[in-house]
């Protein structure tokens, strides 16, 4: 029987199949907005690509934004719990993992041992996340592989101190059309290094301990993972196909369950 | 089965504040008086005759409009909610109000309704911080004083023997409470977080005395179910601490998750009946004492002995495996309160604490229940 793993973030939804102790098939969709309807489609078309069908699927471990109905039997884990398991068994030795997606930030300590000692979600707010970027590309006329091209070839950074969108835009501005201007470069880089320094004090809150991962979207963006790199004063490794992590640990969850199900028959 | 206390306290806090009680209570020409804080001994407004009425606001968040024109936005939105309920005109019945300067934000809410909401009583208290010889002395003037503005109010002279009467019968609430709370011990208690919750509401909205009966009768029900249920699914047993609390949505939330409440460290939960008052002693001094003695407010001090070891005593006795501790945005004394409490939790006990960010009658909202449930599996353990 298949496990099936699925994270639904607000701007993507991942999945991931897993069965006999491999990975059958993984799929990430961008902009699915409704949760119901992206979960039947991401799921049909992932059991399309493996060449299964959807009696195949014994059980689906749902996490990220919750959803009402479930269209397969299965259960709602925290994203917490998913994250955690999707990265042990991606790098065992992983002691804190900084997860930055598009609207949440996670960091999880772990112990020795592999269990969770401490974690951070993200405050009231998404400012201090993906959507952030998305936002200020947006604002400077970029797409997000422009800014982050862009970004990395300044020479010096634009201070930007706030990662309220809101108050962020004003900044850019002023700095844009200040006499003389500053160069866009460095102010993309600024707004990079504002994600930073949020980031690492959500960092310190549970404590930096070696080895770091990131993981989710954001860890893709080169200019942002040094600069985070530089803030923390540590190496951080950023995890192969960052974004399905949870949705990995969702499905390796639901292939434990299976398993207990036939232990117990 | 359906339980039939359970349901009267049920019907009290959908009927507060004006509740079928009071309403008797009023049309027998009897006074009602309005409190906020813990520390306000009531013993003393029943003395005098007159019915204490805590005031709160038991359903939901409050829409609060009118009353953020009077009350700054940085005060906490206990304080605001009540404030718009008062000009909402729902406390209307009230016959007096009894402040008590325990944080800045009680002190403006105190100003703002001796400015605009008239009532024919306002008192407010001063609390001093530290218990100890020369801060009971205060405190029992402070009381005194509050005996003579109570008498004023209500035109009788509050004696001895009316002190005396009214103390044991909210010592009797103290023990009945007590000893529901004592079956919560149980590995699968007959009263949840939610319903205890409810019970603690309702206090106040009737004669002490029917309360009572109503607790008693709350008690043999609870037995009776104790000893008839089968026990259910093994939940995560968790206490509760911070600020102020009524809303039993935010609790329902929780026990929802695959939590159990089993305890609190909250104003309007444990610490509201903690301990009694001794019986013995002069009744002012009586007061004064076990107020400034009684289980901690963050704001007194020592907080080592009169919080914190109180808190890691009951969560040992009561097996609780981890703490959720909600606190209202700027309400300083529990923010401040936050480091402390979670040092003391993770190293005498190694019990974890979750901080919750919350306004006055938040309930499960989406980013409570996720943070919820992160924290109940953390605990259960990832399988």
């Amino acid at each position: 029987m298949i496990g099936a793993g699925i994270d639904i973030g607000s701007v993507a939804i991942k999945a991931v199949l897993y069965e006999e102790n491999s990975v059958l098939e993984k799929l990430v969709l961008r902009g699915s907005s409704i949760a119901e309807d992206g979960v039947c489609k991401i799921l049909e078309t992932c059991l399309e690509k493996a060449g299964r069908v959807m009696a195949d699927v014994g059980w689906v471990v749902y996490t990220g934004m919750p959803i009402k109905s479930l269209p397969v039997p299965g259960e709602n884990k925290s994203l917490l719990s998913c994250l955690a398991m999707g990265i042990r068994e991606i790098v065992p030795s992983v002691r804190t993992l900084i997860d930055v997606g598009a609207e949440n930030v996670t960091v999880i300590s772990f112990a020795k041992e592999g269990f969770i000692v401490d974690y951070a979600f993200n405050d009231n707010c998404a400012a201090g996340a993906g959507i952030y970027l998305e936002a200020m590309a947006k604002l400077t006329g970029n797409d997000l592989t422009e800014m982050i091209d862009k970004a990395s070839r300044a020479k010096c950074s634009a201070p930007i101190n706030s990662v309220c969108t809101v108050f962020a835009e004003q900044e850019v501005i002023s700095s844009a059309f200040s006499d003389p201007p500053v160069p866009i470069e460095s102010i993309l880089l600024g707004i990079h290094e504002a994600l930073a320094m949020r980031i690492s004090g959500l960092v310190h809150r549970v404590g930096i301990k070696e080895e770091v991962c990131i993981c989710g979207g954001v860890a893709r963006n080169t200019v942002f993972v040094d600069a985070l790199a530089q803030r923390l004063k540590t190496k951080i490794q950023v995890v192969n196909e960052p974004e399905v992590v949870a949705a990995f640990g969702a499905a390796l969850l639901a292939s434990n369950y299976l398993k207990r199900k036939v232990h117990a028959q | 089965m359906r339980m039939k206390a359970m349901e009267e306290v049920r019907r009290i806090n959908k009927e507060y504040p004006y509740t079928a009680e009071i309403r008797k209570w009023k049309e027998e020409g009897k006074k009602v008086i309005g409190w906020t804080c813990n520390y306000i001994p009531e013993e003393l407004i029943a003395a005098g005759g007159a019915l204490p009425l805590r005031l709160i606001h038991n359903f939901g968040e409050m829409q609060v409009e009118e009353a953020n024109a009077y009350l700054s936005i940085y005060t906490c939105s206990y304080t605001r909610s009540i404030l718009q309920m008062a000009l909402d005109k729902k406390f209307n019945f009230l016959d007096g109000f009894v402040s008590l300067f325990i944080c800045d934000a009680m002190r403006r809410l105190a100003d703002v309704w001796k400015n605009y909401h008239t009532v024919p009583l306002l008192y407010v208290l001063d609390l001093p911080h530290k218990a100890n010889t020369e801060s009971n002395e205060f405190y029992r003037g402070e009381i005194a004083n509050m005996k003579r503005v109570v008498e004023e109010a209500t035109g009788k002279e509050i004696t001895s023997a009316d002190l005396k009467t009214a103390i044991a019968s909210y010592n009797v609430t103290r023990r009945l409470l007590k000893r529901i709370q004592e079956l919560r011990k149980d590995d699968d208690p007959p009263i949840t977080g939610v319903e205890m919750q409810e019970v603690v509401n309702a206090a106040t909205a009737l004669p002490r005395d029917d309360y009572n009966v109503l607790l008693e009768r709350l008690l043999e029900e609870l037995e009776e179910k104790r000893s008839s249920d089968s026990p259910s699914r093994k939940k995560v047993r968790l206490m509760l601490s911070g600020s102020i609390l009524n809303n039993v949505e935010f609790i329902r939330g929780i026990e929802e998750m695959g939590g159990i409440v089993v305890i609190d460290a909250l104003c309007t939960g444990a610490r509201y009946w903690w301990g009694a008052v001794d019986e013995t002693k002069e009744p002012l001094e009586a007061l004064s004492s076990y107020y400034l003695n009684k289980f901690g407010c963050a704001r007194m001090y020592p907080a080592e002995s009169l919080r914190y070891d109180q808190i890691s005593l009951l969560a040992n006795e009561y097996r609780v495996a981890g703490v959720i501790s909600e606190v209202i945005r700027y309400c300083a004394m529990n923010i401040n309160d936050q480091v402390r409490l979670r040092e003391r939790l993770s190293e005498e006990l190694n019990i974890p604490m979750l901080m919750l960010d919350m306004e006055y009658g938040t309930g499960a909202t989406g980013q409570i229940k996720t943070r919820v449930q992160a924290f109940i599996e953390m605990i259960g353990g990832v399988d």
